[in-house]
C-alpha cells in the first residue's frame, strides 16, 4: 500500500477500506480485525484512497437507483504504464457490504459523446470526491504521456457512472476538494496551476498564482464561522512553500511562507486560528492564519526524521507520523502547540 | 465537527512500521555478493529505471523528485535455478525502512530480471519530502545478508 486507508461506518461499527498496489480492495472490521471482504479489481494497482457514498446521504434519486442497504465504495486505478497504464485506467463502484462491482467507468471504451472514440484515462493518484448534493463523483488523473489527455472527470453516480464533463490541460497527482458552499471544485496540478470547476455550469478556469511548482496535497478552505480568514484557501507546493489565497480566483496571495529553508513541508492542516505543517527537518510548524507567521515549532521525536501530514480527531490534538513508523499525538493548548 | 475537521480524520499517514535494519555498508554500494547455493554460486545485481511524467525512462541512480511517476527496481539474477523468493528492502534517506517487497520467481539457469515498482508521485515520498540518498537491499530466499545493496538519489524540487 502506498496511499491512505479510509474508515467508514459499516453495520454496527466501522470498516477500514483500503486498496493496494496489486489491485485488491479490502474491507476490515476496525474492532476485530476480521476481513469483511476482499475484491480483486481488473487493475494493476490502486494508489488513491477509496471514497464512500454513505446511504444516509443518498438523494431520492440515489435511493431509487440503488435500492438496498449497502453504501457505495469508489476505487480508481493506477495501472502499470508498461502495459497501457497511461490510457486504460478505470473507476469502480463497489457494494460496501460485499465488494461486488456495481459498475465500472471505463472511458477508453466509451463510444458516446463527448468520447465517441473513447477518452483515455491516465493513472489516478488522488482520492475521488463524492458530491452528496449532486450525486456526482469527481475524479482527477494524470494527463497521459503527451500531456494532452483529460485530467478532470465528473461522473453522474445516479446514472451508473456516466460522464457529465471532462477537462484537459492539467496533470494531477493530488486529490480534488470542493468549496464549503459546494460551488466549485478545486485541484492543483503539477505545473502549479489551480483548476477551478464551477459545479453549476461545469466550466473550468485556472489560476496561475502558484505557477511553476507542483501542488502537494489538496487545497483547504478556511471554513471558520467568522473572522478575517473565512473563505481563504491554503495549500502547499512541493518546494515547501505554504500558500494563502483570498479566494480561488485571486491572482495575489494573502501570504506565502517557506518554513523550512532548505527542505519541504508535508500536507498541512488548518485550525481555527493556526495551521500546522510537518517539516522535512523534524519540526512541526504552526503558522498564524492571518499573517502566515510561524508562531510556534515543536520538535517531533528526536527531530531527525521527516514529519508527515497532520491530522486530528477532536481538534484538541494533532496526530503526525514520522518516517520510522512512529505516530505522535500532540495535545493542543487553546488551539496552539505546547 | 466541521466538514474540514471531519475530512482530516481520513488523513492518516501510512508509513512502514518495521524497525530499521542494521547495515554495515553505510555507502550502500555493494553490488552482488557471490552467494553459494546448491550447485554453485549465484549473483544478484540491482539497477534502477525512473518513469517520468510523460512516460520517458531514465536509467541510472539519480532522479529528479519532480514528476517521477515511479522507480522500477530491477533485480538481475544469474546462475539461479528453480523456485525462489526475493526480498527488496527500500530505505529512505533518513535510514528508515520505507517499504519491503517480497515476491516469488522461477529461474531456469539463464539470466533473469525481476522488476519491482516503487510509486513516487502521489505517495509519502513526495508528501514527506523524502529527497536524498536512498538505499535498496536485495535478498535471496531466507538469506540474512543482502546479496546486493545499491544507492539511488532523489533530488528535491
Amino acid at each position: 500500500m502506498q496511499g491512505y486507508v479510509s474508515v467508514f461506518p459499516f453495520g454496527a461499527g466501522d470498516a477500514l477500506i483500503a486498496a493496494d498496489q496489486t489491485g485488491w480492495v479490502s474491507s476490515v472490521d476496525t474492532t476485530t480485525g476480521a476481513v469483511n471482504w476482499v475484491r480483486k479489481l481488473g487493475a494493476d494497482a490502486v494508489q488513491a484512497a477509496v471514497s464512500v457514498y454513505l446511504r444516509t446521504g443518498f438523494t431520492a434519486a440515489m435511493q431509487t437507483a440503488y435500492p438496498g442497504t449497502y453504501d457505495i465504495v469508489f476505487a480508481a486505478t493506477m495501472n502499470n504504464t508498461a502495459t497501457g497504464g497511461f490510457t486504460n485506467n478505470k473507476v469502480f463502484a463497489l457494494h460496501s457490504d460485499t465488494g461486488a462491482v456495481l459498475w465500472r467507468f471505463n472511458p477508453l471504451a466509451l463510444r458516446v459523446a463527448p468520447c465517441t472514440s473513447g477518452c483515455p484515462m491516465d493513472q489516478v493518484l488522488g482520492q475521488p470526491w463524492v458530491d452528496y448534493e449532486r450525486a456526482r463523483l469527481y475524479v482527477v488523473s494524470r494527463d497521459g504521456s503527451a500531456g494532452t489527455q483529460n485530467g478532470i472527470w465528473i461522473l453522474n453516480i445516479v446514472a451508473g457512472g456516466t460522464l457529465l464533463a471532462r477537462f484537459s490541460g492539467g496533470d494531477f497527482t493530488t486529490a480534488p476538494s470542493v468549496l464549503f458552499d459546494n460551488s466549485a471544485l478545486l485541484v492543483g496540478d503539477q505545473a502549479g496551476l489551480l483548476h477551478v470547476v464551477d459545479l453549476t455550469t461545469l466550466t473550468r478556469t485556472t489560476n496561475a498564482v502558484a505557477s511553476g511548482t507542483a501542488f502537494k496535497g489538496f487545497v483547504w478552505e478556511d471554513v471558520n464561522d467568522a473572522g478575517p480568514t473565512v473563505g481563504r484557501l491554503y495549500f502547499v507546493t512541493t518546494d515547501g512553500t505554504v500558500w494563502c489565497l483570498p479566494d480561488a480566483s485571486s491572482t495575489s496571495t494573502c501570504w506565502t511562507r517557506k518554513p523550512v529553508a532548505t527542505g519541504t513541508v508535508s500536507q498541512l492542516l488548518p485550525g481555527a486560528t493556526s495551521l500546522w505543517a510537518g517539516g522535512s527537518n523534524g519540526l512541526l510548524y504552526q503558522l498564524d492564519l492571518v499573517s502566515g507567521a510561524v508562531t510556534r515549532t515543536l520538535t517531533v521525536g528526536a527531530g531527525t526524521l521527516s514529519v508527515g501530514p497532520v491530522s486530528t480527531e477532536t481538534t484538541d490534538e494533532l496526530y503526525v507520523g514520522t518516517t520510522d513508523g512512529t505516530l505522535y499525538k500532540i495535545t493542543l493548548t487553546n488551539g496552539s502547540l505546547p | 465537527m466541521s466538514r474540514r475537521w471531519g475530512a482530516a480524520l481520513a488523513l492518516l499517514l501510512t508509513v512502514g512500521a518495521t524497525p530499521p535494519a542494521a547495515r554495515a555498508d553505510d555507502e550502500c554500494v555493494q553490488q552482488s555478493r557471490r552467494l553459494r547455493v546448491a550447485g554453485g554460486f549465484v549473483e544478484g545485481r540491482l539497477s534502477f529505471v525512473g518513469i517520468t511524467a510523460n512516460g520517458g525512462t531514465q536509467v541510472g541512480a539519480e532522479f529528479s523528485g519532480t514528476g517521477l511517476r515511479e522507480l522500477r527496481i530491477v533485480s538481475a539474477w544469474t546462475d539461479l535455478e528453480e523456485d525462489h523468493q526475493q526480498r527488496v528492502e527500500v530505505f529512505s534517506p533518513d535510514g528508515e525502512l520505507y517499504q519491503r517487497f517480497t515476491g516469488a520467481f522461477t529461474a531456469t539457469g539463464r539470466p533473469l530480471s525481476v522488476t519491482t515498482r516503487l510509486p513516487a508521485d502521489g505517495t509519502s515520498i513526495v508528501d514527506a519530502g523524502l529527497y536524498g540518498a536512498w538505499c535498496v537491499e536485495l535478498y535471496l530466499d531466507d538469506e540474512e545478508a543482502p546479496i546486493a545493496r545499491r544507492r539511488f538519489t532523489l533530488t528535491a524540487p
